[in-house]
């Protein structure tokens, strides 16, 4: 186990109501088998990631999210002082790399500042999410 | 742009599906993706497409904040938002470009419709089958 999964694993996750019996047997099984409970239930979320669709597709989604979040944040932290400033804010890595007039200047700078998400916000920044029809469910 | 340029596939497993033909770019036209999307009149925006295709077009660093889709049927999901350009029979506009976790259909909304002066006309004709 590299230095990084020694990071992944370092956290403690607790699950509520779960069903007692079946965990009794889960850990039942993995004495007999010699693995940690985790590892069971890790191979058992994999496989029920794989019956759902695209594991590499998850895992990009992730990524993203938690680079969306961060900028989400920088943003927020710095929205009182964009207040009155005008053109597009852009955000990635956590930080405010600058306000550009014009929308393609903003894009080119995070096109090559930027390596896996960037906010390009025209400004003032919105104060709540706007909601969108979707139609069906597909 | 005649009708005869620019049909709308009929898949006959789907139904009778209006999909069309489009290329997708990103803001900066850098990057670029043929595409078959469906006509949904039922969805507000432009584009909805999936992640991988999302990210190979760099929308990723192009992003807005996160928009809430309601569903016909009420269902709330948040979708990724960006801009995209759409050519559509030769006909190029920027439009709002959509992702979310496992799109299976990409669709074609109201808004690219809107812009490219696009009219979804069912098929004219309608035959009844009288012995199925």
């Amino acid at each position: 186990m590299n230095k990084f999964n020694q990071l992944k694993r370092s956290k403690v996750i607790a699950l509520k109501n779960f069903d007692k019996d079946l965990y009794r047997y889960v850990k039942a099984y993995a004495s007999l088998e010699g693995r940690t409970i985790a590892s069971v239930f890790e191979e058992a979320v994999r496989q029920w990631m794989q019956n759902r669709g695209n594991m590499d597709e998850v895992s990009l989604w992730v990524a993203l999210e938690e680079a969306y979040e961060k900028n989400k944040k920088a943003l927020e932290g710095i929205r009182k002082d964009l207040k009155g400033e005008e053109g597009y804010a852009v955000v990635c890595e956590g930080n405010l790399l600058g306000i550009y007039e014009v929308y393609e200047e903003a894009l080119r700078n995070s096109r090559k500042n930027c390596r896996i998400h960037a906010l390009v916000i025209k400004l003032p920044p919105p104060s709540r999410e706007s909601i969108l029809e979707l139609g069906l469910p597909w | 742009m005649g009708s005869e340029h620019m049909p709308y596939l009929i898949n006959h497993e789907r139904n009778y599906a209006p999909a069309i033909k489009t290329t997708l770019k990103d803001p900066l036209k850098e990057r670029e993706v043929g595409m078959e999307l469906i006509i949904d009149t039922g969805f507000q925006g432009g584009v909805l497409i999936p992640i991988e295709t999302y990210v190979t077009l760099n929308l990723n660093l192009y992003e807005e904040f996160k928009t809430l889709a309601r569903t016909a049927v009420g269902k709330t999901v948040e979708l990724r938002a960006s801009k995209a350009f759409i050519n559509v029979g030769g006909k190029e506009v920027l439009c709002s470009a959509y992702t979310s976790l496992n799109v299976k259909k990409p669709l074609l909304g109201r808004e690219v419709l809107s812009k490219v002066g696009l009219l979804y006309s069912p098929p004219d004709r309608i035959s009844f089958v009288r012995n199925p």
